[in-house]
């Protein structure tokens, strides 16, 4: 029933997955927004956006609860973050090993023996 | 790794940001993530569902016609295979063969009937195969061009969800079996 229609559906969005995608745009916002208040607690309270990467407890502050599980959901996060590319100025706000800015995957998985060698593990690439 | 990172230059005073790759915007789209969240379970493109939905009939019938195709319409046969307990899993136009739907749609008498008047009105020969989607495909294909074609496949569509509306009655409203009545209903939506 949900596929589309020249796929032998009817095109009846699934919500559970069109509401993975709403609420994406708030991880989005996490990472793209400057300056705006609730970003600026969410990041100094849980780390910014990269903490999504680590599941591990929920918390109780609900958004940030909500975009765990999204980040979660079927593996969706690492397909968000396949979904966008850096678009690479001054280096000050990419990880140097974690994040994938230079189209490759992350430095950390395409050079692992780099990595364990490395000192400077969450640098930034500037 | 030299190599890749030979490939890439700093731009001061301008802060790292992201693009989103799908969409063409460049900024985030819920649309495209949709597309995206649900990109590894789409099936195979059909063609043939594309040209149905391309018929410009209403929508009751096209849906009719659609649950024809995948075989989710609920003739006898179906509701048996469902557990569903129906008193004889009969055709209830003739009596006498099982009424499945590839049955009810081009084997039974009443639909060779119906798909003969048809053919006798537009005034081509065809074979009706007994696969609903082959069978829309033939149908559609008699003429050349592709705007005409669509009409054909629009008739195909009501002479199908007459069918299907015709054997309700019969079934349900104790309505006689008249093909003449079926054909006439699809002259009119036509």
């Amino acid at each position: 029933m949900c596929e589309p229609r020249d796929y032998g559906g009817l095109g009846i969005i699934d919500l559970r997955k069109f509401n993975l995608a709403i609420f994406s745009r708030w991880i989005w916002r996490l990472g793209t927004n400057k300056g705006v208040l609730w970003k600026e607690i969410l990041d100094s309270k849980y780390g910014g956006w990269r903490s999504l990467r680590e599941d591990g407890k929920i918390s109780k502050g609900s958004l940030w609860k909500y975009l765990m599980e999204v980040w979660a959901s079927e593996g969706w996060g690492r397909s968000f973050e396949d979904g966008f590319k850096w678009n690479v100025g001054d280096g000050k706000i990419i990880s140097l090993c974690e994040d994938n800015w230079l189209s490759c995957g992350a430095l950390k998985g395409v050079f692992p023996r780099f990595f364990s060698l490395s000192s400077a593990k969450v640098a930034k690439v500037a | 790794m030299v190599q890749l990172l030979q490939g890439v230059k700093l731009k001061m005073g301008k802060a790292d940001s992201w693009i989103w790759k799908a969409g063409g915007f460049q900024t985030f789209a819920v649309n495209s993530a949709y597309i995206q969240v649900r990109k590894d379970k789409v099936g195979e493109f059909s063609p043939v569902y594309s040209k149905l939905w391309r018929c410009k009939v209403l929508p009751s019938a096209l849906i009719t016609a659609w649950r024809v195709m995948e075989n989710k319409i609920a003739t006898r046969a179906n509701l048996e295979r469902r557990g569903v307990v129906v008193e004889n899993s009969l055709c209830c136009l003739c009596g006498k063969v099982e009424g499945s739907s590839s049955h009810l749609f081009s084997g039974c008498d009443f639909a060779w009937r119906v798909w003969s008047l048809c053919c006798e009105w537009l005034g081509v020969s065809f074979v009706i195969h007994k696969d609903p989607m082959v069978n829309f495909l033939q149908f559609r294909l008699c003429q050349t061009s592709d705007s005409v074609n669509d009409v054909w496949g629009a008739i195909w569509v009501s002479v199908v969800s007459e069918i299907w509306k015709h054997r309700n009655s019969v079934i349900f409203d104790r309505g006689v079996v008249d093909a003449l009545e079926v054909f006439a209903l699809v002259q009119v939506n036509v």
